[in-house]
């Protein structure tokens, strides 16, 4: 009989201590989707907003307009992108930037310098132009720079027409990181890789190019031929200085404008020049600056050519490993076979016994020594042969007393058993050779070279790691893996790089070679309701799975059961491409994949609902095989067809378009060409990035992207929503400065104003109007900011950022009255982030929308100077234009133009750069929802108090008249057919309020007493909890008793539970009612409506935790307050 | 006295903590008039909210300092089977 196994819960990650309580880390924080602390000041209230600019103007509140923690940055923005650390991305079709003509760029005879990283994705055409600094003009004495097919760099001469460097042998890398330097030092041209010198020549030309300089494209005939395909970052031009005379480290960090600098740029997030030239960059097709960079990749490996070449390190206590646990290990890439050489050694001298677990190869194979004595060995192991031109895992192990070799994660060799500490003495650490004086030389690359000290870190066989290493607990040394020999210890020790070992991402053990410094978070997902939703991409070569490996995968939160005809979660033909399909059985959701119209099933392996499940879809040398969670379910040799180009969909079947899955999807990626899992494996615990070979990356931003390279565009079917629920937790709790905030505005008189002032006049002059909405619907018109009030009334109008049909449009009038600039481009998209911007530099105005200049014209009139008010979510006068749904970091800057070209759209909450004149954040919502995910409304009284507190000092108070705290309609309060638990701090007053006309509610997720909703009232002193027409019930005055009691709900399965301070009340409800009413209308806490049923007490500490029943039986109520994290 | 801390509803009292400002007793209000506490400017006084009107919801604008009649818009509420 077939074994039955559902998979589910997959967990995002262990436990830690947070520095704010020092509680255990919530594990199931991801799924928390309401957190009130209830902390604060007293009488704080979601209702006055401030201006964090320096003018810190007056915002007057209109309607209900409220503000609270969910942001395009809901732990989904991360840290922001520090200048320096972008890259620009060049497709290959008409992308090139150029730069006015400028004597900074005539070298003469002098010295000079260019130097910049390149990541090229291929290299088919004769020449593939990094920068010429002549536009190609054969008459224009310059200096041209290409990338060949042949993996050459080519750097020619236009004042001679000929070539200064055409060498072969360069090997520029596709795929990964090459730093490249060209010199002039008096007549002597030199060319460097990765810091190493690689061809010089003597040139002594006198450059003086009269024309422009053209970046990523060059125009030999017409514009943008010889494209760069790939990525282009941190390219510097020095005139008058040589850099670089000698080998030397590439940098790690962005370069500077030092001295000399006559150019510096492609390391923004727009296209500028960084030096004190600051050029204007003109930016040609669709070259987008990219968060894309060389730095901080730990993916690097060390070149060693078996002469001289070997690393040192001093001694030091960190390498004496006394008799305690131990792990050292590396991965080795041999370039011959049969070497005997030194991996990990510590000698002064080959007749001397190492002071340190020695790896070793001998006459090719493995080798593990130790020395307690330090005149005999201790034990030995002989172990495998590693293959020649391959990587391998090697590991040395003491666990206990016991000696243990690893090789490739498998035990290797026969483990021996020695007491004692390990012999130690002063000799420097040597890796690469025996000894210090560098016997017995490695020759390869050794790549993420460890040594940890107190810990074995493999106790039994095990996968070797698939991606570069960290400094865990107790790493003495950690180095190899970066773009110099540094250590990434905590030691951060000093390394000496002896002979010309350097170090290259050419070639490492991983498949990440893209990199993202500080990356963006992206934890995201989408929703898709079963009717419509889904999401196509365009049918593309780099769609179709191929013949070769190939990786599919994505997390899945699967709230209805797939149909039995079959429902998509990730499909692109099933009879040319692939398909994952889901199919309810009858006994379970079973995953069906196909590739070339073969299938592989799970078969009776299924997922669950209402729980995050990884799913991979993994062809490996001809096998494929079906992960859930990291768990092999399903494997076969037969799907060994050709995936060819297809469209994609996510969320829906490709040949049938009506068959759409209900559920949340995240972080779907296609990797072709890579089987990015090779065995069992733990489900990732961070969003993916872009690794080599990834074709797609979506699901995962707060708006409808490709975070791959490919960045194909990804089409919103339906009414599909970003959400800020998903697989995995955030590393740090909220913060004002890192996620920020939002205004909540419901579209029907809800707006801010600020009253009229000359901060808003802006003449003639240069400006900048951006911020970020989350728009509900764009039916009718759709404010952002606004100093407008109707078109055609004298003296109301002077500029307008709206969205009209969908449009992105910003409107100015030179009279007051008449639309004079109106420029329109982009269609917004709703239930999705979009960051809109508009600026005004000398007389061009541009419109851009999620960073892409969606419209452009020229005007040199001055702007009406009228009285009219700022608005924010209006017009400033009538009725029109209400915003509904989240504004978010709402900015004014008068005097500069912030965008001149194509942009990264912010990735972390704006602040008040230079010439602010109002700054909008939304963080100053007394009553936040620590997860980020909602914005609530502070209704009548209802504040923070500090007259009562569970935990903190304060808690939620409600005075039992006209006091409620309401959330807007929110997908993530639906908790629909999962499990889940409701649960607070309960101080009741009066007996919770008045029973009158309607029955006071401590909280209703949905409007009250309609179908899919759940609610806790006080009916004459019987207390409810009720799922509309089920309830349990039991004494109110058990819970409303004037003083502190924890109130729990929760649902296991179809067991609904109430808890009073961990003991169980009322009888167990049987119920599995789809609770999505919250989706489609307001919840609420402390009311039935907000006038209606009004509860009088204190709440504290308030949470709902969606997927995951956190009592099923009684319990000791928390002692504490609950994580943040 | 009362204090406020960003627009907190005012309190006797204050927690010690930097941000609190002085704020003046609440008026009193005429006969027919409200007080409330309204953030920017304080306290206000302002008519009593009109009469519902179905369809509609009445929202102060503290801007044109008058009650504006906003068009409501529920979702489809389902048959309820009765509380």
């Amino acid at each position: 009989m077939p074994q039955l196994c559902t998979f589910g819960a997959s967990s995002a990650r262990g436990f830690g201590l947070t520095e704010e309580t020092g509680l255990t880390n919530d594990e199931q924080f991801n799924l928390t989707t309401l957190l009130l602390p209830g902390n604060g000041t007293n009488g704080a209230q979601n209702n006055t907003f401030l201006d964090s600019s320096t003018n810190n103007l007056t915002v007057t509140r209109n309607g209900n307009t409220t503000q609270g923690t969910f942001s395009p940055f809901s732990f989904g923005g991360g840290t922001a992108q520090a200048n320096g650390y972008y890259s620009g991305y060049f497709d290959g079709t008409g992308d090139y930037l150029t730069v006015p003509s400028n004597a900074a760029f005539q070298f003469g005879t002098g010295n000079l310098t260019i130097e910049t990283w390149l990541y090229p994705t291929s290299l088919p055409n004769p020449f593939q132009t990094i920068i010429v600094t002549n536009n190609n003009d054969t008459s224009s004495s310059g200096i041209g720079i290409w990338a060949k097919p042949t993996r050459e760099i080519q750097v020619y001469d236009f004042n001679t027409l000929s070539s200064i460097f055409d060498t072969s042998g360069f090997n520029l890398p596709l795929n990964a990181w090459t730093h490249i330097a060209v010199t002039r030092s008096g007549s002597t041209f030199r060319l460097f890789k990765n810091g190493q010198l690689f061809a010089s020549t003597t040139n002594a030309s006198n450059f003086v190019p009269t024309s422009s300089t053209w970046i990523g494209g060059d125009s030999v005939v017409g514009s943008g031929n010889q494209p760069f395909f790939g990525y282009i970052s941190n390219l510097r031009i020095l005139k008058g200085t040589a850099l670089y005379t000698a080998n030397f480290t590439v940098p790690t960090s962005p370069l500077t404008n030092i001295t000399n600098t006559s150019l510096l740029t492609c390391q923004s997030s727009q296209f500028i020049d960084n030096s004190t030239n600051a050029f204007a960059i003109t930016p040609v097709g669709n070259s987008q600056p990219t968060v894309v960079n060389p730095f901080g990749m730990t993916d690097w490996s060390g070149y060693f050519d078996g002469t001289g070449d070997y690393l040192t390190v001093a001694n030091n206590a960190a390498f004496d490993l006394g008799s305690g646990n131990a792990t050292i290990e590396a991965w080795i890439y041999p370039t011959s076979s049969g070497q005997t050489c030194g991996i990990f050694d510590k000698r002064s001298s080959g007749a001397n016994y190492s002071q340190f677990p020695q790896i070793a190869l001998v006459s090719g194979a493995f080798v593990a020594y130790v020395s307690y004595s330090g005149s005999s060995w201790a034990g030995t192991i002989n172990g495998a042969t590693p293959v020649a031109n391959a990587w391998t895992h090697v590991a040395f192990v003491r666990s206990g007393n016991t000696w243990t070799l690893y090789v490739n994660g498998a035990v290797s060799g026969t483990p021996f058993t020695a007491s004692g500490s390990v012999y130690t003495s002063t000799d420097s650490l040597v890796i690469g050779a025996s000894t210090t004086t560098g016997t017995n030389a490695f020759a390869g690359q050794i790549s993420n070279a460890r040594v940890v000290k107190g810990t074995a870190v493999y106790t039994s066989a095990f996968t070797p790691p698939t991606a570069p290493l960290t400094a865990i607990s107790g790493t003495s040394l950690l180095t190899c893996q970066s773009s110099t020999f540094i250590d990434n210890s905590p030691n951060a020790f000093t390394i000496t790089v002896n002979g010309n070992a350097y170090t290259g991402t050419l070639n490492n053990p991983f498949n990440s070679t893209i990199n993202y410094t500080t990356p963006p978070l992206q934890a995201w997902s989408n929703y898709f309701d079963g009717t419509g939703d889904y999401l196509s991409v365009a049918s593309n070569a780099a769609l179709g799975v191929g013949s070769g490996d190939f990786t599919v995968e994505c997390w899945i939160y699967l709230t209805q059961n797939f149909d039995a005809t079959g429902q998509g979660v990730v499909t692109a033909s099933y009879n040319t491409n692939f398909a994952a399909i889901g199919t309810n059985s009858g006994a379970g959701n079973r995953i069906d994949f196909y590739v070339a119209n073969v299938i592989l099933t799970s078969g009776t392996n299924y997922i669950s609902l209402n729980t995050w499940t990884h799913l991979a879809f993994v062809r490996l040398a001809g096998t494929t095989r079906i992960y859930f969670n990291g768990v092999q379910v399903a494997s076969s040799g037969s799907l060994t067809g050709t995936g060819a180009a297809a469209a994609l969909y996510v969320g829906t079947l490709s040949h049938d378009l009506n068959q759409e899955m209900t559920g949340y999807i995240s972080n779907v990626r296609l990797v072709k060409g890579t089987a990015v899992y090779t065995a069992a494996f733990t489900p990732p615990t961070a969003p993916l990035t872009a690794i080599t070979n990834t074709s797609l990356l979506t699901c995962q931003s707060n708006r409808f992207v490709d975070n791959s390279i490919n960045q194909f565009a990804i089409t919103r079917n339906g009414d599909t929503s970003v959400q800020p629920f998903s697989p995995f937790n955030p590393d740090a709790a909220y913060s004002t400065t890192s996620v920020g905030g939002s205004g909540y505005f419901d579209g029907s008189g809800d707006y801010l104003t600020v009253a009229d002032n000359t901060a808003f006049e802006f003449g003639s002059g240069d400006f900048t109007i951006e911020g970020w909405f989350y728009a509900l619907s764009v039916a009718s018109d759709t404010t952002i900011v606004s100093k407008w009030t109707a078109t055609g009334t004298a003296n109301s109008n002077s500029w307008l950022l709206f969205v009209t049909s969908g449009v992105a449009t910003f409107l100015t009038s030179t009279n007051g009255s008449a639309v004079d600039v109106n420029i329109s481009g982009g269609t917004v998209t709703v239930n999705s982030w979009n960051h809109i911007a508009v600026s005004r530099s000398g007389n061009t105005y541009s419109l851009y929308l999620n960073g892409t200049r969606t419209a452009t014209t020229t005007n040199s009139n001055s702007l009406a100077d009228v009285a009219t008010v700022v608005a924010i979510g209006r017009y400033s006068g009538g009725t029109f234009g209400y915003m509904n749904g989240y504004i978010s970091n709402a900015r004014i800057v008068k005097g500069t133009a912030v965008y001149t070209s194509a942009f990264t759209p912010p990735t972390a909450p704006l602040t008040a750069v230079t010439n602010t004149q109002l700054l909008l954040n939304y963080t100053n919502a007394g009553i936040p929802d620590a997860t980020a995910k909602n914005v609530l409304e502070t209704v009548g009284n209802a504040q923070i108090s500090t007259a009562q507190s569970k935990f903190g000092g304060s808690s939620m108070a409600f005075d039992g008249s006209g006091d409620a705290l309401i959330l807007p309609a929110s997908q993530n309060l639906a908790l629909e057919t999962g499990n889940f638990t409701i649960e607070m701090w309960v101080y009741g007053a009066n007996n919770g309020g008045t029973v009158g006309g309607s029955y006071p509610r401590l909280f209703s997720l949905g409007t009250v007493q309609t179908t899919g909703s759940i609610e806790s009232y006080n009916a004459a002193g019987t207390l409810y909890v009720e799922i509309f027409g089920s309830s349990i019930t039991f004494t109110a005055s058990t819970l409303l008793n004037s003083s502190w009691n924890h109130f729990a709900i929760s649902r296991s399965g179809s067991s609904v539970k109430a808890f009073v301070n961990g003991t169980q009340v009322g009888s167990t409800l049987t119920n599995s009612t789809n609770l999505n009413r919250a989706a489609s209308s307001t919840s609420i806490i402390g009311a039935s409506t907000a006038s209606t049923g009004n509860f009088n007490g204190y709440i504290d500490d308030l949470r709902i935790t969606k997927g995951y029943a956190r009592y099923t039986a009684n319990f000791t109520p928390p002692t504490s307050a609950f994580p943040l994290l | 006295m009362l204090y406020s801390k960003n627009g907190s509803i005012p309190k006797p009292e204050t927690d010690d903590t930097p941000g609190w400002v002085a704020v003046g007793d609440p008026p009193t209000p005429a006969e027919g008039l409200e007080v409330v506490w309204w953030d920017p400017p304080g306290w206000i006084v302002r008519p009593p909210q009109p009469e519902p009107v179905e369809g509609f919801v009445w929202k102060w604008s503290q801007t044109d300092r008058r009650w504006v009649d906003c068009e409501l818009n529920p979702p489809t509420p389902e048959p309820i089977s009765g509380e």
